[in-house]
């Protein structure tokens, strides 16, 4: 097997996937954004309250792969707090690191960014990401 | 068993190697079946010598390319012992053929006050458009519930057809579960009620002799890629008295009989249904893997699909953290499972770096996972080329799996 492997499933990214932080229902949610890819069914919903351009509360639920849910988890947890510009800037981060053009990524963004070496797997490491950055658009 | 090492040599996908130097196990063959040699060489030889548009061009090689055509036709319709030659109709594949009957017999006798019945094991491709001929024509859309394994049960049939049930639509073998339908059984259930009987064979066409006459149903369709055929080739087979009454779902050249600036009427089956240029070379060397299947023997093959399924699905039961669905009862080279707490992907990419390849998802089957209550498997699915060593590199890839996840 290809070194890559074992760096796509490390140890951080898998923790991350079990990790149960922000992982909880929010049907009261201002804001529900449905990320749903039709090739495999993985879904997640993302709920969001704001409180007028900042992130008051994010929380997610739904069902994926390894790389989809350490994903989506380590999206939830970084754009608590912060303001659309913020998470625009994160976002444009985020897909500098899948890139490979980031200059500074952080050890689980890079395990992220190896899924792209994996066959049809780079969608489920932006699959949350693109579904978030669709509903910034949209406001 | 057949002769492996035999068979894969008239196969060049398996001289080939994986990103990670791995030579192939193919496990995804009822996704697609590879191509033997002859094949690769009836498309080229097609392409080299034969090239024409068939039944327009007035000169030699015009005629010789309809008459390749044509008999590949004939060789559809001996492989399927249909009676009549223009019962068998050349389109793109299961898809493009279901779609067929959809559109052109549905269009034409489902009303408002209709059914349609389906069974919740249906891959999408025998769901989706029944459900849009249904919303078109104003018809009800009935889904058959399912065995809480996976399988049909025919007494839940029964129940379900009434006097207003036009059609059932039924998969001969399910792509996802394997499971094989007793399809001559459904169709007298079905004819008894006065239904007709559109049965996806995408998945038997390779697995065992087909004898449609016996199976009496009124449509069926398969597609070439997955009996060693071309991708882009598949074939309609409906009863005659049916197609001679069928509207055609595309019009254009070839199909028409004769054309009028405010009225045009049409061609006889099979004619009708196959406007514009056919896939003419994919037809042929569709002929020719049908050769090549006869040539190994459908007996023979069934037999290989099962003793490697049976094997499969004993290593499968006796590894931990490997669930199984369905039943092994009746069922043909398919295999659905998954490995405890680990996503059916990420298990399949894992698979994919030891050279095994394997489906992963819901297999265009997402009413038969929301019944079992899961998101995807992990599908294995056999032909001709594997062998028992590649089960148990199966068995050891999965171990791996569970390390690399722990």
């Amino acid at each position: 097997m290809r070194p890559e492997l074992k760096a796509l499933y490390q140890k951080i990214l898998l923790d991350r996937a079990k990790s149960t932080l922000g992982f909880e229902k929010g049907p009261e949610a201002q804001h529900i954004i449905e990320a749903y890819n039709p090739v495999c069914g993985d879904q997640f919903k993302l709920f969001l309250d704001l409180d007028t351009d900042k992130v008051d509360h994010a929380s997610y639920h739904g069902y994926g792969c390894a790389i989809s849910k350490a994903s989506t988890s380590l999206l939830i947890e970084s754009i608590q707090g912060k303001n659309l510009d913020e998470c625009r800037k994160l976002i444009d981060f985020f897909k500098q690191c899948m890139s490979g053009m980031a200059t500074n990524p952080g050890e689980i963004y890079q395990a992220l960014a190896l899924s792209k070496e994996f066959p049809g797997r780079q969608q489920c490491a932006v699959l949350s990401w693109q579904a978030f950055e669709n509903f910034i658009d949209g406001l | 068993m057949l002769d492996v090492s035999l068979i894969r040599k008239q196969f060049p996908i398996f001289s080939t190697v994986n990103d990670a130097g791995k030579p192939l196990v193919y496990l995804d063959n009822a996704a697609t079946t590879q191509k033997p040699w002859v094949v690769l060489e009836s498309l080229s030889n097609y392409y080299r010598t034969l090239n024409a548009n068939i039944h327009r061009g007035i000169y030699d090689l015009a005629d010789k390319s309809t008459k390749a055509y044509e008999q590949s036709r004939g060789k559809v319709a001996q492989f399927l012992k249909v009676e009549h030659l223009e019962e068998i109709i050349f389109c793109r594949g299961t898809t493009e053929a279901i779609n067929m009957v959809a559109h052109g017999w549905g269009m034409d006798h489902l009303n408002p006050g209709d059914e349609v019945l389906v069974t919740a094991m249906e891959h999408h491709a025998n769901f989706v458009p029944w459900q849009v001929a249904c919303e078109y024509s104003g018809a009800k859309f009935k889904v058959l519930p399912l065995n809480s394994d996976g399988s049909l049960n025919l007494e839940s049939l029964k129940e379900a057809l009434t006097p207003h049930t036009r059609m059932l639509a039924v998969t001969h073998i399910s792509n996802t579960l394997g499971c094989i339908n007793p399809i001559q059984e459904i169709v007298k259930i079905a004819h008894n009620n006065g239904t007709l009987v559109m049965v996806d064979g995408a998945q038997s066409v390779s697995f065992q002799e087909l004898n449609l006459q016996d199976l009496d149903c009124d449509f069926f369709a398969f597609s070439g890629h997955k009996i060693f055929g071309p991708m882009g080739v598949g074939v309609l087979y409906g009863k005659r008295e049916l197609l001679q009454e069928m509207s055609p779902y595309q019009q254009g050249g070839s199909m028409i009989y004769q054309v009028g600036e405010q009225k045009t009427t049409y061609k006889a089956p099979p004619h009708r249904f196959e406007a514009g240029t056919p896939p003419v070379a994919d037809a042929v060397a569709l002929g020719t893997a049908l050769d090549f299947v006869n040539g190994i023997g459908l007996a023979s093959i069934k037999d290989h699909h099962i003793q490697l399924r049976n094997y499969a699905w004993e290593r499968l039961t006796t590894t931990d953290h490997v669930q199984l669905l369905g039943s092994p009862n009746q069922s043909a080279g398919i295999i659905s499972f998954n490995v405890e707490n680990i996503h059916a992907h990420d298990v399949a990419t894992i698979l994919g770096e030891a050279g095994i390849a394997v489906r992963a998802g819901h297999h265009c089957t997402q009413p038969l996972m929301d019944h079992l209550g899961i998101s995807g498997t992990v599908r294995v699915s056999f032909s001709i080329y594997n062998d028992f060593n590649e089960v148990d590199q199966l068995i050891d890839a999965l171990v791996t799996t569970r390390k690399i996840m722990a």
